[in-house]
């Protein structure tokens, strides 16, 4: 088994101890020198409740402050990686070359992470329909591969495709993107929101909006890198 | 994109832009095909297991050749056949320099070779001065409205060829491609490219020459011996050059595949230094208690004595400290610093060593291409290790002896136990040589 990042050999260095504890080394995806690229999100008091950004003092970020004035309620966002160097460089691999077999890098820590949150459905943001034609998968869900999962938005258009070409003030005054599938009861549930980056939030929060909508009572939101 | 993008190319397209595309005569050619549980790619020649190149739906993609764009069954490629479209200058060549009789003659005989569209190799000892030997076949090739390649696995080299040809040939525009490039691609009679760019052609050229083949990472990829296979037209000619074939080549030698051509001798006609092998059993066990052979110790100071200056290579970069340890205590008087490749100071200190700064340096990597040091002694310790391939010791021992005023030079390897490297590189050397004394004898009876 090599690195998926760096195709190196991986050792496989299992001590006495180790073999009796129940640590899946099957899922060692990556080397340690790949591994330590990533810097992983410790979420703590300092940390704003919105989107895990630090905090000097107070209750919550402006961005997200921002947020809660629009939309009169804040996303409790979860986000599992900054977005640093390794991570982009992962993304431009994943997303942009298509390389999905990459999924396998992340798959089982997001799916860890899924695993802590309580919800009734798990939901991920869709990819336009000419990115799923062209890339031929949706990068969210292949992180969620074995997992049940709810489709239960589409892309309007090809909002999405268009979007990394704007910039972030236009991000933030754009049209609502997705729409709710027909046929789709979420009255009371408990949502569980993924997707790939959280740059502005902008995409997350239109979700959110129209699961709020449609009668939703909770909506938690999760981010492998933001 | 337009008609000439598609000459003896494989163009990637979407299945949206291949039924968008109005280019009269374009042939749709698959990008991946499955085999059972293995997947095809059709541009690079290589299969992978399903588990590894799947995508959702039953569709799937090559993992080895992404980065020039994902082949997968959701794409496919545009081609036209190579039409020769070319207007010729009327002065093609304009090189005015001169041959050595010796690089006159070998010059013939590949001008001769891409005439008949051969597959040819140049073996050409290191400093023998290559490039200007392929102008004559080149230039004919153009004449007869030929479509030309000459690739090579290192940018830097393409870097370095692209000046050098475009003043050879002034009045032919040249391509230059690599993964740096931003400028669009452009149809052009010659092209210099990366080896990796020929995964991008399909029977475009009549002749292709491919410089320092032994050199990483061609050697081993069979992608990219697939796509210099299918880059030059079935018809078409392929000229190796090389100062060590290594084993695919050798081989193709000795089952008469290849025309070869030797050019043992420097341009000074001198022979290359033969390696010397110390055994030094236990090396690195005595290094980490801070001893190193005692010969070494020996060698490097009979060097300076004799106010030459010396190159020792090492095999990994966490033992240059211990190595400069251990050689400041021993020998306290001298100058000398480490060097590897991804030093930020290497240019300052090759530099140093250029000006007589240093009496030795002490090195993990060959430096760059082009960097040599006239009057040199070479020591390698650790010459076994698996980091020295049979090329790299080659062209590790080719940097001793390039100047006239010292055509000869000491090139001793220190190893725990012979290897097949160093036993290949040792070979290599004496072929060199042998046809070299032979060379000698014939050029003085004239
Ligand atoms: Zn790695
Ligand atoms: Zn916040
Ligand atoms: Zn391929």
């Amino acid at each position: 088994m090599n690195c998926l990042l760096c195709n190196c050999q991986l050792s496989m260095r299992l001590c006495i101890t180790e073999l009796f504890l129940p640590i899946d080394h099957q899922r060692e995806t990556v080397c340690d020198a790949c591994r330590a690229r990533f810097s992983a999100y410790h979420l703590s008091k300092q940390c704003c409740p919105g989107c895990g950004h630090p905090l000097n003092g107070e209750l919550l970020c402006s961005e997200c402050q921002a947020w809660k004035n629009n939309y009169g309620q804040f996303l409790h966002h979860r986000p599992l990686f900054h977005y640093n160097e390794a991570m982009a460089e992962y993304m431009s691999l994943y997303k942009f070359q298509g390389l999905y077999q990459l999924r396998m890098v992340f798959q089982h820590v997001v799916q860890m992470a899924i695993k802590q949150e309580e919800y009734d459905l798990l939901v991920p943001i869709p990819v336009s329909p000419t990115t799923l034609r062209t890339r031929g998968f949706n990068q969210v869900e292949g992180f969620l591969e074995g997992m049940q999962f709810h489709q239960l938005l589409t892309t309007i258009d090809d909002h999405k495709a268009r979007q990394s070409a704007r910039t972030r003030q236009e991000r933030l005054v754009s049209q609502q993107p997705f729409q709710l599938n027909n046929n789709v009861r979420v009255t009371g549930q408990h949502i569980l929101l993924v997707d790939d980056v959280y740059t502005t939030g902008r995409t997350l929060y239109h979700a959110a909006d129209l699961l709020w909508q449609a009668g939703c009572q909770r909506v938690k939101t999760l981010s492998l890198a933001r | 994109m337009q008609k000439t993008d598609f000459y003896g190319r494989r163009v990637l397209l979407n299945a949206e832009e291949a039924q968008q595309i109005r280019i009269p005569n374009l042939e749709i050619m698959p990008a991946v095909k499955k085999n059972g549980d293995r997947i095809y790619c059709y541009r690079c020649g290589q299969t992978s297991s399903c588990d590894t190149s799947h995508l959702p739906n039953n569709q799937y993609y090559c993992p080895v050749c992404f980065n020039l764009g994902r082949s997968s069954s959701l794409a496919c490629y545009g081609h036209l056949a190579e039409p020769n479209h070319f207007t010729l200058p009327t002065s093609i060549l304009t090189w005015s320099g001169q041959l050595s009789p010796l690089q006159k003659r070998v010059s013939q005989a590949i001008d001769q070779g891409m005439t008949n569209h051969q597959r040819q190799l140049l073996w050409a000892v290191t400093g023998a001065g290559k490039t200007e030997m392929i102008f004559a076949g080149i230039a004919h090739a153009l004449a007869r409205r030929e479509r030309i390649a000459i690739a090579s696995p290192r940018v830097d080299v393409c870097l370095e060829l692209f000046p050098r040809l475009q003043a050879a040939f002034a009045n032919t525009p040249i391509a230059l491609l690599h993964g740096r490039t931003p400028e669009p691609y452009q149809y052009r009679q010659l092209t210099i490219c990366t080896t990796h760019q020929l995964l991008r052609f399909y029977h475009a050229f009549d002749n292709l020459i491919v410089d320092e083949v032994d050199s990483f990472p061609y050697a081993a990829n069979q992608a990219l011996l697939f796509a210099t296979n299918n880059a030059v037209k079935k018809t078409g000619g392929i000229l190796f050059m090389t100062a060590t074939p290594g084993r695919t080549l050798e081989q193709q030698i000795h089952r008469h595949q290849l025309h070869v051509h030797y050019l043992p001798l420097r341009y000074h006609g001198h022979l290359l230094p033969q390696i010397k092998i110390n055994l030094a059993p236990r090396w690195r066990k005595n290094m980490e208690r801070g001893l190193l052979p005692l010969t070494l110790i020996r060698s490097i100071k009979a060097t300076l004595s004799a106010q030459h200056q010396c190159l020792l290579f090492i095999p990994h970069i966490d033992d240059l400290p211990l190595v400069e340890q251990v050689l400041y205590r021993q020998l306290t008087n001298s100058r000398f610093t480490t060097v590897y490749a991804a030093d930020p100071q290497r240019i300052e200190k090759v530099q140093a060593m250029r000006d007589g700064d240093y009496d030795f340096l002490i090195t993990t990597s060959i430096l760059e291409r082009g960097v040599t040091f006239p009057e040199i002694d070479v020591y390698v310790l650790g010459a076994d290790d698996s980091v020295f391939s049979s090329s790299a010791l080659v062209q590790i021992a080719g940097r001793a002896g390039r100047a006239v005023t010292r055509p000869t030079g000491r090139v001793i390897f220190w190893v725990s136990a012979l290897s097949r490297s160093v036993n290949d590189a040792r070979r290599q050397i004496s072929l060199m040589n042998r046809k070299g004394r032979c060379l000698q004898r014939e050029l003085s009876s004239l």
